[in-house]
Formats: C-alpha cells, sequence, structure tokens
C-alpha cells in the first residue's frame, strides 16, 4: 500500500533509493524520523512526499578498516555509543532519550544540520569525511564546511548521505554540553575534542551559525596541552573563534563563557588522560 | 481492617493507567462525533476587521463554523469577573485567543477548513509589561472601565515604621510556570433530548464548568450535565473553562457528538499558568535575629483575562509574612492586567511567590546578623494562638517549630553524587561546589475570604459493597483511594466503587487548594456515618438490640464488642444510602473584624542538598528532605506522592520550568523548549510528618498537596545560594545567573531601634496612599531576570 503511493517510497536497496529520489526530487528525505514527524506534526515543515530509507541495509552498520572508522549514514544513534571514537560515542550517548536514540540516526543528525546538534562537533573533531551518493555515484567530501547555514547543507540534488569516514582514533576524544536540565536536553552550547600526537583538534556546537573550529583555536589547545598557554589563552582564543546566538535559552555572554571553560575542561581531560595532568 | 484509614491502598486505576488502558479525555469517541478545532488569534492585541468563513464553512465535511455572533446566551465568563469572550468579536486581547470555532467529520478536515478562516486584524500596540498596565488607560474598557488592576490589597499591621537594629531588602522575580499536565485539554459534548447537553471534559470543578458554560449556552445549569473524564494532570491548569463552551457549542449546532482535544502548543495557549511576579521585601530585625517589622509589595502580572487573579494575589500579600511572627508591617500589591498569556490557580495559588521572597529574605537577615539561618527561624516560629498579620488567629495546631526540627534532624545524604549537567558531562574537570538550603512556609488550606468550600457525597451500601457519589473530580491525586478507604474504615464494606463525578450531584467545589480530602473527605465520611447508624439501627431493630450498643469492627457488626455479625450479612439485598453535605466554618474578607480569612493552614520545612557546577551554573539537586504538618496519614504512598511530586515541581520553578513571553507571545509552548524535570533531575527525597490532627475533620486529616511545592522553590534556591554565594533572586535560576554572577544582591542597613508607637493602631485594612507607599521597583532589581 505504502509502496505504491507516488508520494511515498519505500526502498529496500541503496539503488532504489537513489531511483526514488530521482522520481521525486522534492520528497523529504526521512529514516528515523525523530526531526522530520515531529516537524510534521507540529506544521513547522510540509513535505511534497517521502523517501525513506528505513529498510535500506546497507545503510546501517559500523565497520572499520585499517585508517578508517565508517558509519553508515542508517546507522542508529544507539549503535554509536559503543564506538571507538569516544567523542562519537559521548556525543551519542546523551543525545535525546533511549527512545530516540533508538530511532534517530547519525545521517539524519548530519542533514538537519542545526547548530546545536550533538553529533555535529564531534564529527568535526573527528576530521570526518561524508560519502555522497547520487545518481552519477558516490563523492567523498569533508564534514568541515558541508554545512553551510543553520539547517543547510552543500549536499547536491538526487544525493544521499550514505556514510560517514572518521579516521581511526583509540586515543582521547571526549565531547561535553551544557543544558538547562541534566538529561534529554537540547544543548545551549556543545565543545568536541580529539587529541592525537599531542596535538588537540576541538570543535564547537551552537556556537555560531554552522559548526565551528578554527587553527588558531587548536594551536592554543595543543600549547595548553603541552603546559605552553594557560586556560585564559584558551578561553580567549574561543572568544574570538565563536559567534554563538541570543534566544531565550541563554545569551551569547553566557555561551561565549559556556564554550570556553568546556574546552579549557576538554583539554585537562586530555592531559588527564595523556598522564599529564593531576 | 485491611483498606482503611492509614493504610498504602492502591489506586483503584492504578493498574489501568500503568497498563495503559485507562481511558483519559482524549481518548472518548461516540458514533457519528465531529472533531472541532479552534481559530486563535496570533497577536496579543488587536482588533478584528473581518471574519469570512464562507470558504471553511463550504469545505467538504465541515458541519459548523462559529464565530461570536453565534454565542446564544452570555457572551462574557469567566471564574471571578465575566470578562473574557467565549469567543473573540471584536478585539483579541492576547495570543491564542480563540476566534472561531468549527466541526468537522474528522480532524485533518477541521484543520484544513480552519486554515481556510480568514480573520483580518489591525494589529494594536500590546501593553506587556505590568508595571505600566498599573497606570496605563483600560485595556479592557468593556469589562473592566475602571483600570487594569484585578485587585489591590493593603494592609498594615502594630507600627511599621518599627525598628531593630538592621533592616534587609531586595526586589525577588518569579517567573511564569505552567502546569505542564501530559493529558492536553480534551472533552466531548453530546446533544441530549430536550435540548441539553452532556459534556465529558478533563477538568477540576465541574459544577463552575456547568454554570459558565450553560451561562453561555443561555441554557438553564441543569440542561448542561458536566461528567468528569479520564484527567492527566490538573495542578489548576483545568480550574477554568477552555474548550468546554466551544465543544459544546458545536455539538448543539450540529446535532451531534464533537469531540476537542488540544495539540501541546493549544494547551499552552489555552490554559492558565502562574502568575509572574515582582516582590520587593525589607524586614526588620532585633540583634537576635527576632523580626520588629515587614514591609512588603507585590506586583503580578495576571494577564489578558482576571480567572483568579483578584484572589491569588490576596494569598500572595498576606503570606508574606512566611510562617513567623510579624507584629509590625505593612504590606501591599496588585495583580493587573497585560495582553500576556491569562495566569490563574497553580499549585501552591500565589504562595510560591511569597514563600521564595521570605525565605531569601529570612537568609539574608541571618548573613546580616551572623546568625545560623534555622536559628533565626525557629526563633520567629509562629505559634498556636498566634495573630497573624491579616488578623487571623491561628487557632489550630501551628507546629512550624516542630516541622523545622523534624528537617533539622534528618541524615544528610551520603550516597554518590549526581553531577551537575547531567548527561552532558560538563562538570568532569571542574569544580562543584555542594550547598544546602532550608526553607519553611505556610500555605492557607481551602477556598478563603467567604467563598464557600463545601462538598456532598452521597454512599450507599448493600451486602458489604459500598458506592460513593460525589463530584470531586479526581485529577490524580488520589481522592478515589480516600474516598474508598473511609467507606472500609467507617462502614466496614467489603467492596468499593467511586462512581465517576458528575454534576447529577451537589458541587463538590475544585479539585484545588489542597481541599479534597477536607471538603469531600469529610461529606463522604459524615455520608457514611449516617449509612452506618441507619444500618445499625436495622440490625437493631432485626434483633431487638439496643442500637446503641452496635459497632463496625473491621467488617464486622459487633454488639457490646462481641461479633454479631458480618456487615456484608447485616441486611441481605437491602440497600441503605445517605446524602450528607459538608461545608468549613466562614471565612471572611481581609479586615473583617468577624472573623478569618482561611480555613486552615499546613506547614511544611525543607532541606535542600544540591551540587554546583559555579563555572558553568549547573546545578544537581542532590537531596531534598521534607518535615510536613500533615494532620494525619491518611495513605502513606499517596502522601509521599504528593511530597515527590511537589518538590520536583517547585524544583522545576526554581531552576528550569518558564514559559518565555517576548512581547505577548510565548516563545516555548512545547517540551523541547519548556523544560520540566526529568527522572535523572529528580532528587533524592526524605520525608517525615509531624501528625498533629487539625480540630473538626475526621482523623484530623488536612490538606497537604501544595506546601512541598511551595517549600521546595525557596529550599533549592537557598542551597543553590550556599553553593555559590550569590544572591540569586530571581527564579527559575539560569545557568547564567550563576555563571555571569547576575542578580543583586540584598541591601543591608544598620539602624536606630525604634519600638512600635504605643499608639500604634493595630491592625488595619488601608489603602495606601499611592505617593506613600514604600520600596522602588527599579533599583534592587534581579537584572538577569
Amino acid at each position: 500500500m505504502l509502496l505504491a503511493a507516488p508520494r511515498f517510497a519505500l526502498p529496500e536497496t541503496l539503488g532504489e533509493a537513489i531511483t526514488a529520489l530521482a522520481d521525486r526530487p522534492d520528497a523529504t528525505v526521512v529514516a528515523g524520523g525523530t526531526e522530520v514527524m515531529p516537524d510534521l506534526l507540529w506544521r513547522t515543515r510540509r513535505a511534497e512526499g517521502f523517501v525513506s530509507l528505513r529498510r535500506v541495509r546497507e545503510l546501517r552498520g559500523v565497520t572499520t578498516t585499517d585508517d578508517e572508522l565508517v558509519v553508515a549514514a542508517g546507522t542508529p544513534v544507539a549503535a554509536l555509543i559503543h564506538v571507538e571514537h569516544r567523542a562519537l560515542a559521548a556525543a551519542a550517548t546523551s543525545l535525546g532519550t533511549p527512545l530516540v536514540r533508538t530511532e534517530a540516526t547519525i545521517g539524519g543528525n548530519v542533514m538537519s544540520a542545526l547548530p546545536y546538534r550533538n553529533l555535529l562537533p564531534a564529527l568535526l573533531a573527528a576530521d570526518a569525511a561524508l560519502e555522497l551518493t547520487g545518481p552519477g555515484g558516490t563523492r567523498t567530501v569533508p564534514f568541515d564546511g558541508f554545512v553551510t547555514a543553520p539547517g543547510v547543507t552543500a549536499i547536491g540534488p538526487g544525493e544521499l548521505l550514505t556514510a560517514l569516514r572518521l579516521p581511526r582514533h583509540r586515543g582521547f576524544a571526549d565531547y561535553a554540553k551544557v543544558g538547562r536540565r541534566n538529561a534529554q536536553f537540547v544543548a545551549t552550547a556543545s565543545v568536541a575534542a580529539v587529541a592525537a600526537a599531542g596535538r588537540v583538534r576541538l570543535a564547537f556546537g551552537n556556537a555560531g551559525p554552522t559548526p565551528v573550529r578554527s587553527d588558531a583555536v587548536d594551536a592554543v589547545a595543543t600549547a595548553l596541552l603541552d603546559g605552553t598557554a594557560t586556560p585564559e589563552e584558551l578561553r580567549a582564543a574561543v572568544d574570538a573563534a565563536v559567534d554563538p546566538p541570543t534566544d531565550p535559552v541563554a545569551s551569547a555572554e553566557y555561551r561565549r563563557h559556556a564554550l570556553g571553560v568546556l574546552a579549557v575542561r576538554l583539554v585537562v581531560r586530555a592531559q588527564v588522560d595523556a598522564g599529564l595532568g593531576s | 481492617m485491611t483498606g482503611g484509614i492509614g493504610e498504602s491502598v492502591r489506586r483503584p486505576d492504578g493498574p489501568a493507567k500503568v497498563r495503559g488502558e485507562f481511558v483519559y479525555a482524549g481518548d472518548l469517541t461516540a458514533d457519528d462525533v465531529l472533531v472541532g478545532v479552534t481559530v486563535r488569534s496570533p497577536h496579543p492585541h488587536a482588533r478584528i476587521t473581518r471574519i469570512d468563513t464562507t470558504a471553511a464553512r463550504a469545505t467538504d465535511g465541515v458541519h459548523a463554523v462559529l464565530t461570536a455572533d453565534d454565542v446564544p446566551g452570555d457572551p462574557w465568563f469567566g471564574l471571578t469577573m465575566r470578562d473574557e469572550p467565549v469567543l473573540a468579536g471584536d478585539v483579541v486581547r492576547y495570543a491564542g485567543e480563540p476566534v472561531v470555532a468549527l466541526a468537522a467529520v474528522d480532524a485533518a478536515t477541521a484543520r484544513r477548513a480552519a486554515r481556510a478562516v480568514v480573520v483580518e486584524y489591525e494589529v494594536l500596540p500590546a501593553v506587556t509589561d505590568p508595571e505600566v498596565a498599573l497606570t496605563a488607560p483600560p485595556l479592557h474598557p468593556q469589562a473592566h472601565p475602571e483600570g487594569n488592576v484585578y485587585r489591590h490589597v493593603a494592609y498594615t499591621c502594630g507600627d511599621p515604621d518599627a525598628r531593630g537594629v538592621v533592616t534587609v531588602e531586595n526586589t525577588y522575580r518569579i517567573g511564569m510556570q505552567d502546569p505542564a499536565f501530559l493529558a492536553p485539554e480534551a472533552g466531548m459534548a453530546t446533544p441530549l433530548p430536550g435540548g441539553g447537553v452532556l459534556l465529558e471534559v478533563a477538568t477540576q470543578w465541574l459544577h463552575s464548568d456547568q454554570q459558565q458554560v450553560a451561562r453561555a449556552l443561555g441554557l438553564p445549569p441543569e440542561q448542561v450535565e458536566v461528567r468528569l473524564a479520564g484527567v492527566g494532570g490538573a495542578f489548576g491548569g483545568r480550574e477554568d473553562v477552555t474548550l468546554h463552551t466551544h465543544a459544546c457549542l458545536l455539538a448543539l449546532a450540529t446535532g451531534r457528538p464533537v469531540r476537542v482535544e488540544y495539540t501541546r502548543e493549544e494547551s499552552f495557549l489555552g490554559h492558565r499558568q502562574r502568575h509572574p511576579g515582582t516582590i520587593w521585601l525589607r524586614h526588620s530585625a532585633d540583634a537576635d535575629g527576632t523580626i520588629v517589622a515587614v514591609e512588603g509589595r507585590v506586583l503580578l502580572d495576571g494577564g489578558a483575562y482576571a480567572s483568579t487573579s483578584p484572589v491569588v494575589i490576596t494569598n500572595t500579600v498576606t503570606l508574606l509574612q512566611g510562617p513567623y511572627r510579624v507584629p509590625n508591617g505593612r504590606f501591599e500589591g496588585s495583580s493587573v492586567r497585560t495582553h500576556n498569556p491569562s495566569c490563574g490557580a497553580m499549585r501552591g495559588f500565589g504562595v510560591p511567590q511569597a514563600a521564595f521572597a521570605h525565605e531569601a529574605q529570612l537568609d539574608a537577615l541571618a548573613a546580616a546578623l551572623g546568625l545560623d539561618p534555622l536559628e533565626v527561624r525557629l526563633r520567629n516560629a509562629l505559634r498556636r494562638g498566634d495573630v497573624a498579620t491579616f488578623g487571623q488567629t491561628l487557632d489550630a495546631p501551628t507546629p512550624v517549630r516542630e516541622v523545622i526540627e523534624g528537617v533539622r534532624d534528618l541524615p544528610l545524604p551520603t550516597g554518590p553524587a549526581k553531577a551537575p549537567g547531567g548527561v552532558g558531562r560538563a562538570a568532569e574537570g571542574g569544580t562543584v561546589r555542594r550547598g544546602v538550603g532550608y526553607a519553611v512556609t505556610i500555605k492557607n488550606l481551602a477556598f478563603s475570604e467567604g467563598h464557600t468550600d463545601e462538598s456532598t457525597a452521597t454512599v450507599s451500601l448493600r451486602d458489604g459493597h459500598a458506592t460513593v457519589h460525589c463530584a470531586c473530580a479526581e485529577v490524580g491525586q488520589g481522592f478515589v483511594t480516600v474516598a474508598e478507604q473511609i467507606a472500609r474504615t467507617v462502614l466496614g464494606a467489603t467492596t468499593v466503587t467511586v462512581t465517576q463525578p458528575d454534576t447529577l450531584i451537589a458541587s463538590a467545589g475544585s479539585t484545588s487548594a489542597s481541599r479534597q480530602t477536607m471538603a469531600s473527605g469529610t461529606a463522604v465520611h459524615r455520608a457514611c456515618e449516617v449509612v452506618r447508624d441507619r444500618l445499625l439501627a436495622r440490625v437493631a431493630r432485626a434483633g431487638d438490640l439496643d442500637p446503641a450498643t452496635l459497632s463496625i469492627a473491621g467488617t464486622t457488626v459487633c454488639a457490646a464488642g462481641r461479633p454479631l455479625t458480618e456487615v456484608a450479612d447485616a441486611a441481605p439485598g437491602h440497600t441503605v444510602r445517605a446524602t450528607e453535605h459538608f461545608a468549613h466554618p466562614d471565612t471572611y474578607p481581609l479586615g473583617s473584624t468577624e472573623g478569618g480569612m482561611y480555613v486552615g493552614f499546613g506547614f511544611s520545612a525543607q532541606r535542600a542538598v544540591v551540587d554546583v557546577d559555579v563555572d558553568l551554573g549547573l546545578v544537581s539537586v542532590v537531596q531534598i528532605a521534607s518535615c510536613q504538618d500533615v494532620g494525619t496519614v491518611v495513605n502513606p504512598t499517596q502522601l509521599l506522592g504528593q511530597i515527590e511530586g511537589g518538590i520536583v515541581q517547585g524544583m522545576g520553578l526554581a531552576l528550569m520550568e518558564e514559559v518565555v513571553v517576548v512581547d505577548g507571545l510565548i516563545t516555548n509552548p512545547h517540551f523541547e523548549g519548556y523544560l520540566i524535570p526529568t527522572i535523572v533531575d529528580a532528587p533524592e527525597v526524605v520525608s517525615t510528618y509531624v501528625t498533629d490532627p487539625e480540630p473538626g475533620m475526621p482523623h484530623g486529616w488536612k490538606g497537604v498537596g501544595e506546601p512541598p511545592l511551595c517549600t521546595a522553590v525557596p529550599a533549592v534556591a537557598a542551597a543553590v545560594r550556599a553553593a555559590t554565594g550569590l544572591p540569586l533572586p530571581a527564579v527559575p535560576i539560569k545557568p547564567e545567573h550563576i555563571a555571569l554572577g547576575l542578580g543583586s544582591t540584598p541591601t543591608v542597613t544598620w539602624t536606630t531601634p525604634r519600638p512600635a508607637a504605643p499608639s500604634s493602631p493595630g491592625r488595619a485594612v488601608v489603602e495606601l496612599d499611592p505617593t506613600d507607599r514604600t520600596g522602588t521597583w527599579d533599583a534592587e532589581g534581579a537584572t538577569g531576570a
């Protein structure tokens, strides 16, 4: 019944999904539905049909190669909680509720592209790449720069996000967020950190219209890890790099403050992990 | 006796609720049922220049489209003032105000038709600052030509200018809390033969609904039968009429049953919130902490329509004194009309606002004098026989000292801490500081100031099975359980059915004000006693016994203490029935010399233990210990449920719950933006009780539902202050208030003692000269609020 509906496609293979999207260029792509369905209920989104990816098995699963962690885009967030990459795992662990994590997918979180989405800073700090598949084949783009505005990405017409590729990382990586309560909350601000070969890479959520990172911040963070910079210097570097919003949840001033505090704390955790700190 | 008073009897509706089988109002349906929806104003203030329903009426499947012109009876309704239009006809006064109601064959058609309704508005300036509204031209001249103040209360006692060695003063702000019940408003109206209508609705007060709906429909009240539908939480938010009249109008217009169920957003827009407010308080005390004088001023934003604003303000103003002896005082306050969402009843009814302010003051006083916060509270604790600032003698148990000592002696938490920030794991690597804070409150119980507080119950008994009929709305508080326990205890009933409340019996009043065990419980108790006496008289006649020697013990009828027969076998096949009424003694308006304003009071003390990540402003409430004056423990499990629920709802107001209104528009009408505590946020609760029976009440029971909320707000705030050293004069406390140190510190002034003038006039209700008002609003503000 549903399959026969012209406005609703339920493909079972990636090829069928690409075709279904080509047939319905204006359709909304839906996987877990944890964003799309509430939006429809609240009428904050209109849909000219749907391509559901729920039955596309190729889009589920986590695999590792010698140098990459490959997460298929339809993998539910709940399946990320134990992945090797601890920043991604930590961001997944604090996302929504157990019920939401079971349905929500990593690809959906990325394609939502809202500044406060949990996984975005983790993927940015991890230097992830994205696999985009369309009628013409597959291309790989860096996640850095993929989100171009709140809710907007550089995905091409007819393309699906099919996988996320993270450089393998077994060392320190972490993610932390602040909000207005202690579970099931949208990040007021969030920070992810990855430390590798003595260098720290930080990324910031809800710190601007798109996920934020900067070489200048990473240089100071790395110096802090080495003990050659102070926490105040890192906070100042963060302050210069971010442009957070003011909204009814929090002021930009608080967000700037929290982003700096979280950045310092994550570097301190990295120091502890490396046996450098107390 | 099993299942009687004092036992943790399980709720009769518990299994169905746990299994998901309970029928809530939103589950109601009927053959041929239509779905009603509401078209609402998007503007907080506008003139309606045109309503065109042609396209909506022409939509297939639409059966009725109603506007203000289709209201056959009184176009105005309201709980206190009749100032709210059933449907707005010319002017809308808040964003979300109903303008058109329509019914169609299904929800999708109804929503489509609603979008086809054309309403054109001339947007008018909205007055959203209550301070401005105080002196602005009337916002609603039709109903309220004299101005925008719903009620102004002012009185003095003793010599308000008396002084001790120190005064502390500050201005406190309380945000707008939403009742946030889980089941949105829902109901179904069904036309009855003869022109009447049956309304099944999730409500707190069936007879108030009946009166207001009948008036709007132009029907005598008996033509409107209201029956309680399954309620999923209320907390005051179902005391006002919302969809009730619209559903009935649509049912009568179409001749078919009409069901209406609000969306979550409509629920936020359509029901009443807790009044946000600003309270200025100045306490003067002697060096040992004895309070010499208190001055206070309150401004509550009542929003667009009156609801209970004229009543709430009196609670706030009179209970500014807290549970403390205050010999001299000057108190004043107003609730005022604005173009913000209407505020009305919510659990605590004006007292959480007062409690937050007076408890912050007590701590500020203790700090200024270098005294222990509990010592200051004990030194000033009200006792039985004391006279309150508002003139009422506390002639029932007043165990303020006892609840303070009760909570003081409870052990501090020993379990592992819950990190501030919870699952976000922000606190790791930072510094977490623990804080401990105390609060003590007084809450008036039952209706006040001459509002009749009464209930009626019919109880019948046949072969050991009791049936209780009462119009008391079960909203989750557990009256159904208590009524069953009473029937078992008094009648020896083996089984009990509590029937669904309706308006076929006299009013039980509202399920609010912590009042239903006292009012409806006592009515049931009385009816049970009459049934018992009739049954025993019958047994006496049949057995030629002296009825005075007969009694019921457990489920057994005894003669001179010896078992005679089982209650179930005492009068085979015969039904004994009685209807009894209960009303509390009369109460009187503030300032009356005839008697007190309030039926009674409940006292509560709590100690909150919090862990705070000061740099990020994140809080974890580790434990709240409570000692409450409860009269008697009717049902330990249900009592603990009230304590735990009140505490969590109170910590919600203290830390996160706020309806954020910007330019008259609610910015967060959803549970993604309006946060209530999760189980991760909820603290360990340790609960103990003072059981000093309330005079005049069976078993000495008294209301328990509101005090735990009133106390949790200041207790949590005090603990966060203790952890941070910040003044935190506003709730909810936001992370940025802590992290950025926002909010002004109390002003401490050392004064030359000045005893009360011997000629001081005692107590007086006065209209203070506006130019002679005490305090200022702007100087000592919570700038972060």
